[in-house]
């Protein structure tokens, strides 16, 4: 009986010293287990602002995704080949092309204006003026081959400074205006497109009524919405 | 988002002070878009960097009267595309030649560049957009490669959306044909 006691304790001592624990482990550890809970929400931080875009970033990439299935869902319809067609750009461009990209700023518009007003290209108007007068004069004469020869002996002869005098300011700044509106346009940037309307793509689509179109889009299972 | 900083940029452009700045951060931000754009075209790099330049300087002359009630986005593709055809229809008068010397003429612009192989499916892709008609050629650019919607395609080339897709469609199955064909 008392060897079997012995045993016993012998084999109890044995388990108990099997595995060890730290020192303390489980007085500390309903303290350990709680101290996690409270901080659970500090372990893991999110950027400052997370969450007041996270709906927004959510939102435009299920838009993202939408507009790409929509644009693969169009091609595999009716052109497949082309939609399995890897999109990456073949052309080269030279290194650092984006990054060194400048370009000289043009001469601004302010300056152009000023230009015109300068005594010289006044005095160069007022000679327009005084061509334009005397040609208008040689309108009036039917005899042609003589006209060109007048107005030239004319132009010739003018004396700009001393013209200018019998011009009135109203017809000065008349040319002046015209001019500088010339010099504006030319400056405007002319946005319409070379052709005056898609509608006219090409000889297919060009005689083509919307119901044929509408028709077209049927007959290859397109989406008009 | 995009809107609003254009419009930001827009703001500052007007006052003189930040005029260049305002204009630097908008060539920044669109120069690559509008770069591939236009480089589609006219299939050279020398030749898409000259209309880039020009097509700037346009806009720098232009944007103090941009009217807002158009996006700043559209208006650029817009000079972007009048500008690359314009420079396709100067190089067709130079050359003095027919349309279809001008189809062969930008087809061989493809075979010249550089890493062409005509066994590879992006490249077919290349030759056949160069075959079609120059206003196919630009609504199928801007929805295959810009992904642009139609709506906001429509507001580009001033242009019906139908007209748009029939055209898409057209152009698209032209060059399945070419590729399966070719």
């Amino acid at each position: 009986m008392g060897d079997d006691y012995n045993i016993l304790n012998s084999i109890n001592n044995t388990k108990s010293e099997t595995y060890k624990v730290p020192e303390g482990y489980f007085e500390n550890f309903a303290n350990s287990v709680l101290l996690k809970i409270h901080s659970k929400n500090s372990t893991f931080e999110t950027p400052k602002g997370y969450f007041d875009g996270l709906s927004s970033s959510i939102l435009s990439k299920i838009k993202e995704q939408k507009i790409e299935s929509e644009f693969t869902n169009e091609l595999r319809e009716f052109a497949p080949i082309l939609a399995s067609i890897n999109k990456k750009q073949v052309y080269q461009v030279p290194d650092n092309y984006f990054n060194n990209f400048t370009f000289e700023l043009p001469a601004t518009k302010t300056a152009k204006i000023v230009s015109l007003r300068s005594r010289f290209t006044f005095i160069k108007y007022a000679a327009a003026v005084i061509i334009t007068v005397i040609a208008i004069g040689g309108l009036f004469n039917n005899q042609a081959s003589k006209q060109s020869l007048a107005i030239y002996k004319q132009v010739k002869q003018i004396n700009v400074e001393k013209s200018i005098n019998h011009i009135s300011d109203k017809e000065l700044n008349k040319v002046l205006d015209e001019e500088q509106l010339l010099a504006y346009q030319s400056t405007n940037i002319n946005t319409s497109l070379p052709w005056k309307n898609l509608d006219n793509l090409d000889d297919e689509i060009q005689y083509v009524t919307d119901e044929e179109i509408d028709a077209y889009f049927k007959e290859n299972n397109i989406s008009t919405n | 988002m995009i809107q609003q900083e254009d419009k930001e940029l827009l703001v500052l452009f007007k006052e003189t002070a930040n005029k260049e700045k305002a204009f630097t951060a908008i060539i920044k931000k669109y120069q690559e878009k509008l770069y591939w754009h236009i480089r589609r075209m006219v299939v050279e790099h020398e030749d898409a960097n000259d209309v880039l330049q020009n097509m700037f300087i346009k806009v720098w002359n232009g944007l103090e009267n941009f009217r807002e009630d158009s996006q700043l986005y559209t208006w650029l593709y817009r000079i972007a595309t009048n500008e690359s055809l314009t420079f396709i229809e100067q190089q067709k008068r130079k050359s003095a030649s027919s349309i279809d010397d001008e189809e062969n003429g930008l087809s061989d612009k493809v075979a010249a560049s550089e890493g062409f192989d005509v066994k590879k499916l992006e490249w077919k892709l290349q030759l056949a957009i160069q075959k079609l008609p120059e206003k196919q050629r630009v609504v199928f650019n801007l929805r295959y490669y810009d992904e642009m919607p139609y709506e906001e395609m429509s507001r580009v080339l001033e242009t019906s959306e139908g007209a748009l897709k029939a055209s898409y469609h057209h152009a698209a199955k032209k060059i399945e044909d070419f590729i399966k064909n070719y």
